[in-house]
């Protein structure tokens, strides 16, 4: 990087270059606009939904029809409504999840990478248990423990991905905290904690950010999971995944609608996480973006 | 008056054993990186320490600061031995001692501006009334490092390599150290940024007066610089003196050998000047040599050399070999 840099406009110019100029930025423009659209959905469900999601509105299972575009289900509820409304279970409880699982993995890796000896060997024991376990089936033994529930199905994905933050800080800190600039804190004076959260945090936050990206399809596809097993949010919230569990039952009565819209909205929202992460992270990333 | 006392200081870094050596009891092993050296820097006075890679200049320097904590033997500095403080105590203590680290990059975290970064040890010990008086005191202490005010918000990859030794030096100026151990402080920049940098430190010295730990092996800077220097080879001295000493009549073959080494910029005098290389390579710390740990390279090696470990022995003109050529006197 020769170039001068110091102008804003320079950098944001940099930047649309980058995104609009390669695949992968055209990727993170693809995913970020699909994450847009779901947040939208979510934010302002109650204008643009056409009906009450939990209310019969129609007769059970009328195919698609100008009424209702995307028919309704054995209820006689507006699937389009349903959709529309459970963005919002959807997204939250990915977001939280993650956001729960970067509260506990982050902190603990820091300790672990930083203090080292036992304590460090038997957190890694710990974690690497947790993090060999097949992610749905541990987080249906903990949701099934811990009951339905908007925090709790958070708290059970949240454990899921607790061990990958983990994991990642805690290498990263072994390695950075025998960087020069750690000793040279040291011989300043500076207390442990102050070394840990001003020199060692901000250069191990990077690489989590990317991960925290990748993650949220996949919390999304666990929440999912867990409601299509009634492990979830309790009916009659509207939920991809309950709505797909419950449309399932009447695809013998060929009512294919029941099945194919909650579905379409999980698939669009994990490859919208999916694009958006893959693209942040090859933008973000130096070492990918120089094999361009 | 001496500031810092050294004797017998050891640092032995275990090496690690694979599970197998382990079970088999294979006995542990240690790299000798300092076997055990004395050595005493008056106030005010500039020591220098030089030897190749790998001869133990950096531990000691480390070690010195208690970056490490030493196998063996006491250090003490203003009469406390620093080897016994508790961590709390070593920490209140470390602004009388500073160190600057020979790559500037590395010895900045590059997620903090620089000013925050001369600023940190001053909120550490508390020194300052309030924020607004700590930039004030980064400021001018910027200035005494001749940088430029703009930089307090840069962050350290903007700058070029000699502004960033420069702010590496500010930090550890900043807190008003009595000692400072420089490893290696010019060695990674240009030449002409490097005599502008000696002569800043030089001033530095002066102005606050400064006692220095000089850890190079670019022997030429130590002729400004330094009033003693030491001679390390795998772990301990060979030869301490003044620079005349070292380097106008060098007794020690280890030391002519490096004093024959520096390039001397008349083609005439470098041809006719006595060219003294030792064969082979520094050998393994982890078993050096028994003796004389130089005699495998030595070209003057006697029997004695490859039995018994000459002893640091102070000679009339004031110096101090490690030596059986000179044992006799």
């Amino acid at each position: 990087m020769v170039k001068n840099k110091s102008f804003l406009s320079e950098r944001i110019g940099e930047f649309v270059r980058d995104l609009t100029g390669s695949g992968t930025g055209r990727l993170t423009i693809v995913g970020s606009s699909i994450l847009i659209f779901f947040i939208v959905l979510a934010i302002f469900a109650p204008y643009i939904a056409p009906y009450d999601p939990t209310e019969k509105v129609g007769l059970s299972l009328e195919p698609p029809s100008r009424q209702f575009w995307f028919g309704t289900d054995n209820l006689g509820r507006d699937i389009l409504s349903r959709v529309i409304y459970g963005s919002r279970i959807a997204l939250s409880i990915s977001f939280m999840g993650v956001a729960i699982a970067f509260l506990i993995g982050v902190p603990l890796g820091l300790f672990s990478g930083y203090l080292g000896g036992w304590v460090d060997r038997i957190l890694t024991l710990i974690m690497d248990a947790m993090y060999i376990f097949p992610g749905l089936v541990l987080a249906i033994a903990i949701a099934a423990v811990l009951g339905p529930g908007v925090i709790n199905i958070s708290l059970s994905i949240a454990v899921v991905y607790a061990p990958t933050y983990f994991r990642i800080i805690r290498n990263q800190v072994a390695s950075v905290k025998s960087e020069l600039y750690v000793e040279a804190a040291r011989a300043l004076g500076a207390k442990n904690w102050e070394i840990l959260l001003k020199y060692i945090f901000p250069n191990v936050l990077p690489s989590v950010v990317v991960v925290l990206s990748m993650n949220l399809a996949d919390a999304l596809m666990t929440e999912a999971g867990l409601s299509f097993l009634g492990l979830g949010i309790a009916p009659p919230t509207p939920d991809w995944g309950f709505d797909l569990s419950s449309g399932q039952r009447f695809v013998l009565s060929r009512a294919w609608w029941g099945i194919l819209f909650p579905g379409l909205a999980i698939v669009f929202a994990a490859l919208g996480f999916s694009m958006f992460s893959e693209g942040i992270n090859e933008l973000l990333n130096p070492t990918i973006r120089e094999r361009r | 008056m001496s500031l810092l006392r050294v004797s017998k200081l050891k640092k032995y870094f275990a090496v690690k054993r694979s599970a197998g050596e382990i079970l088999l009891r294979v006995p542990q092993r240690y790299v000798k990186a300092v076997d055990g050296i004395s050595f005493e820097i008056n106030e005010g006075e500039t020591f220098g320490l030089v030897g190749e890679s790998g001869s133990g200049k950096t531990t000691t320097g480390r070690l010195v600061l208690r970056l490490i904590e030493p196998t063996e033997g006491t250090i003490e500095f203003d009469g406390i031995d620093i080897t016994r403080l508790s961590n709390r105590d070593m920490r209140l203590l470390r602004n009388k001692m500073q160190v600057i680290f020979q790559d500037p990059m590395a010895a900045l975290n590059p997620y903090m501006k620089i000013g925050d970064a001369v600023k940190h040890g001053l909120e550490i010990h508390n020194i300052g009334k309030n924020e607004q008086e700590r930039k004030k005191i980064v400021l001018e202490m910027l200035e005494k490092v001749n940088l430029q005010p703009e930089i307090y918000s840069r962050y350290p990859h903007e700058l070029s390599g000699g502004q960033r030794q420069r702010v590496v030096i500010a930090r550890a100026l900043i807190l008003k150290p009595r000692f400072v151990v420089a490893d290696e402080a010019l060695a990674m920049l240009d030449v002409s940024v490097r005599s502008q940098l000696l002569k800043l430190l030089l001033d530095l010295k002066r102005e606050m007066n400064l006692t220095f730990l000089f850890i190079t092996h670019d022997l030429a800077t130590t002729k400004y610089m330094c009033n003693r220097i030491g001679v390390m080879y795998l772990g301990k001295f060979v030869e301490i003196g003044t620079y005349k000493h070292i380097y106008e009549s060098p007794m020690h073959p280890y030391t002519k050998a490096l004093i024959s080494a520096i390039p001397e910029p008349d083609p005439n005098i470098m041809n006719s000047k006595k060219r003294f290389i030792p064969h082979g390579e520094v050998p393994n710390p982890i078993n050096p040599p028994k003796g004389c740990r130089f005699h495998p390279r030595c070209p003057f090696s006697m029997d004695i050399c490859t039995s018994l470990e000459p002893q640091l022995i102070n000679m009339q003109d004031g110096r101090t070999i490690a030596c059986h050529l000179y044992n006799s006197h």
